[in-house]
């Protein structure tokens, strides 16, 4: 099979020597941190190249470098064995290389074909939409891809939306196409069927780079994989070859790779009292997930649900919490069922408090003072008769301020002037200031410096011991070192559950393999 | 391990014994008196300044009088608005119940004069139908934002038009008048030589600060505005805040067009028109942020009063009739521009 005409010069671009991409000791700063640190890349004309890493271990970094969104400090980076375009030449490098990132960057409410050629109409001043409509099922046939492009994109499937951006790319000329994290947000069936088209198009001379959490994907598609850890290159080689053991530990580094996770932190809890109360039981189907996710909670208990983009963990958390209206099934409260109208309110007044993952977004009211912001879910408790007791609320919130340590001149201060540590223990205040039973915790540490950290966790821990049971949602061993069991979460079905597990275990866990079956 | 740890009326929480007050409660600062509220004080007293030394007349007790009329009518209809406001909303229809509220009233209960279905001749019927028709369209734009989910610009908008026009067909574009003195009183009446639309115009005042400052809900109006996602994490039924709101600016839109109507003892077709323009004028100066989660009725009041004295102050300068309305424009431009320059307008 050839590859299309009208991309031949385009093509030429990434030269036609041997490596696609050549990046050897490269460094990249942004300010204190040091994003990429020495790294070494080599991806060769025509394979599928995997690339796998934990969460900062410098994968979006590299991909913006890939992209041409940013420049190396120093190191080498060649593009098709030559120096790369220029930062300013978008078009240069749009034709070279391409990413499909994990959020869809298609248009919902325009067709297959304008999204195809947006911005850039096919370098025509007026659009002709039959010349564009024929131009884009030309594209599509030739990567046979059966998807009509007078089709709104809002009426496509996940899969075949990804489908789509795949082809955009193509249809810039680039040959070289960074997938980031395709998979995660694909059911079974889809995942099949990228697979398929990712090999196909590998046959016909396409490159890839392919992120993926998920490391049982990897010798499905991969001919070689690098593993990145604290942004250096730390394994690289055949994909069919290593195990899933020597991915993980390369993953997890000696540091980490014989810890017991519960360890860690030195949290020595005492086992729960037998007639400790189930406070949550929930047994839900959340829309976009198959299975039934079963959860149980007990007063005075951790449980932490650890998994990645797509693996459910925060649909089920934010069901629980009434934040999500698309569930059937059972949630039971305190021995009660919550009726089916299950929304914020109500789950706040039934005592199951949410902090949000994205505080200043979602979670706090920036404008607002920190007295108002920690009192505002508790407010009715704080009411004399018809108006708010001033005196207690004020007392609520400075006792509040003391206890979790808040930084400020005085709790009227608008809490977007606070830094972010500090508006995260206001967030907590707020959570906690109704007494809930349950508390649903996202991603509670993520963003926050490291003596804010352990505040925070002491404070929950504090609460814990009055009878509070903490869901904590996390993909961070720091933070769920602090739970005591974690449940690991795949594709929305609980996979692993246990407590005392090392770091390598749920690494490989959330990764999507069983670490022990593999190591014989 | 005790788990009945949901207790609801606890008051302050046991735990955390250690003094607090580390920055003891301070007075009234510098920075206060430079929040939005608090910009339109020195430019009142510059307008005042200019208008007692330009004429005489301008601090009469009659023109005083007329002042205090104008001003409460206004005022009454902007702390409607600023509610909505407050709730990051939009209200452009409440000069439409402005003048629909008293005329509907009137036409159904009324045997006025200038046309009347007559349903029953009973003035204390009609009074509390004014305000039963401010909270029906209230709670009718409401319908519109919170359950259709349209934009609340474009939502009112259009009953902005619709009602306008109710209006006029209801009349054929003719006037009510002979309206009973249970309708007119309260824009006509005055008490210890003051205005009774003034007093009532102070009691709504006073209601709504401490409502907005020291009621649970009212507090809520600043969450909701503020950011509504974050209002919604702390359990506050954001929806039903947003259709409260509107319910409330329509009565309160009702009472301001009924304070007017009183005053003119009778309904024209045309009451209330162009009044929002004053309304939305009077509390962006008076410090209410259009993005929501920002601003007091006082400071919209004060708004008002800035903005009614201008005119004021025009009209008794001899300005052309033709030129008042370009005039206030300007000013408000010039006011907007003083406030920003003076940072306390943190870009309303």
């Amino acid at each position: 099979m050839t590859i299309p005409n009208h991309t031949a010069d385009a093509h030429d671009l990434l030269g036609a020597g041997e490596t696609i991409v050549d990046i050897k000791d490269a460094v990249k700063r942004y300010g204190a941190t040091t994003a990429l640190d020495g790294l070494s890349l080599t991806v060769r004309r025509g394979e599928s190249h995997g690339l796998v890493g934990r969460n900062g271990a410098g994968k979006s970094t590299l991909v913006s470098v890939l992209t041409g969104l940013n420049e190396i400090d120093s190191g080498r980076f060649l593009l098709g064995g030559t120096q790369p375009p220029p930062r300013s030449d978008r078009k240069a490098w749009l034709s070279a290389v391409s990413c499909v990132y994990q959020h869809r960057t298609l248009v919902p409410g325009l067709s297959v074909a304008e999204n195809l050629y947006l911005g850039t109409y096919q370098n025509k001043q007026t659009i002709s939409w039959s010349a564009l409509n024929k131009a884009a099922a030309e594209e599509l046939e030739n990567w046979d891809i059966p998807i009509p492009p007078t089709k709104k994109v809002m009426d496509l499937g996940v899969g075949e939306a990804q489908m789509i951006e795949i082809v955009r790319a193509l249809s810039h000329g680039s040959r070289f196409v960074i997938l980031d994290e395709p998979t995660a947000q694909l059911v079974a069936g889809e995942i099949d069927a990228l697979m398929t088209r990712v090999n196909q198009l590998r046959e016909r001379g396409v490159t890839f780079l392919f992120i993926s959490h998920h490391l049982d994907e990897v010798p499905q598609v991969c001919d070689a994989v690098t593993v990145l850890r604290n942004g250096r290159d730390v394994l690289s080689g055949d994909a069919h070859k290593l195990t899933t053991s020597d991915i993980v530990s390369a993953m997890v580094g000696d540091e980490g790779s014989g810890t017991v996770l519960t360890g860690k932190k030195q949290i020595v809890r005492p086992p729960l009292p037998d007639d400790a109360p189930v406070v949550l039981d929930a047994a839900v189907n959340v829309d976009g997930y198959q299975d039934t996710m079963e959860l149980s909670l007990r007063a005075g208990e951790v449980v932490g649900l650890a998994g990645h983009l797509g693996s459910g963990t925060r649909s089920l958390a934010l069901t629980l919490a009434g934040h999500n209206r698309g569930w059937k099934g059972s949630i039971t409260v305190q021995g009660k069922p919550v009726p089916r109208t299950w929304d914020p309110y109500t789950a706040v007044r039934t005592g199951v408090s949410l902090l949000p993952e994205d505080r200043i977004n979602t979670g706090l009211v920036g404008g607002m003072s920190i007295e108002d912001n920690i009192t505002m879910p508790a407010l009715k408790k704080l009411t004399k008769r018809v108006l708010l007791d001033r005196r207690a609320r004020r007392r609520f919130a400075e006792t509040n301020r003391t206890d979790l340590g808040v930084k400020c001149s005085s709790v009227a201060q608008p809490v977007g002037e606070l830094s972010g540590g500090n508006q995260q223990k206001v967030l907590l205040g707020s959570a906690l200031s109704t007494d809930p039973a349950v508390l649903v915790l996202l991603h509670p540490t993520a963003g926050v410096d490291i003596a804010s950290k352990a505040t925070i966790l002491d404070i929950v821990e504090q609460r814990r011991k009055e009878g509070l049971a903490v869901l904590l949602v996390s993909d961070e061993p720091e933070e769920l070192a602090f739970c005591d069991r974690i449940q690991i979460w795949v594709r929305g079905r609980k996979t692993t559950e246990g407590s005392g597990m090392t770091e390598s275990e749920l690494v490989a866990a959330m990764e999507g393999s069983e670490l022990s079956s593999e190591e014989s | 391990m005790s788990t009945s740890t949901h207790h609801n009326d606890v008051a302050p929480p046991k735990r955390g014994t250690s003094p607090v007050a580390a920055h003891p409660a301070r007075g009234r600062t510098l920075a206060d008196f430079l929040k939005p509220e608090w910009a339109v004080l020195p430019v009142l007293v510059v307008v005042i300044v200019i208008g007692a030394a330009l004429n005489p007349t301008f601090l009469s007790y009659n023109n005083i009088y007329g002042i205090l009329q104008q001003t409460s009518e206004l005022a009454v209809l902007t702390m409607g608005l600023t509610l909505v406001l407050i709730t990051g909303k939009f209200d452009l229809s409440l000069e439409s119940i402005f003048g629909l509220a008293p005329m509907v009233a009137a036409f159904c209960f009324l045997q006025a004069a200038g046309g009347s279905l007559g349903l029953m001749n009973s003035p204390i019927v009609a009074l509390l139908a004014v305000f039963v028709v401010g909270a029906l369209i209230g709670a009718f734009n409401g319908v519109l934002v919170v359950r259709l989910k349209f934009n609340a610009f474009i939502a009112t908008l259009a009953t902005l038009i619709l009602l306008r026009g109710v209006s006029l067909g209801l009349t054929h574009g003719a006037t009510l008048s002979g309206l009973p003195s249970v309708m007119t009183i309260p824009g006509q009446a005055s008490v210890a030589q003051l205005p009774l639309s003034f007093l009532i115009a102070l009691v709504v005042l006073v209601a709504l600060t401490l409502f907005l400052s020291r009621h649970r809900v009212g507090r809520m109006l600043y969450a909701v505005g503020g950011n509504p996602q974050a209002a919604r994490v702390a359990g506050i039924r954001v929806e039903r805040v947003i259709m409260g709101v509107f319910i409330v600016g329509g009565v309160l839109a009702a009472l301001a067009g009924l304070l007017q109507a009183g005053r003119i003892a009778s309904i024209p077709s045309s009451l209330g028109q162009n009044l929002i323009f004053n309304a939305f004028a009077a509390a962006v100066l008076g410090g209410v942020s259009l993005n929501g989660g920002r601003g007091t009725v006082a400071g919209a009041c004060g708004g008002v009063l800035l903005l009614v004295l201008i005119q004021n102050v025009l009209v008794l300068s001899n300005v052309p009739a033709y030129w008042i309305s370009a005039t206030t424009g300007g000013i408000i431009l010039i006011a907007l521009l003083i406030s920003k320059i003076s940072g306390a307008d943190k870009g309303a």
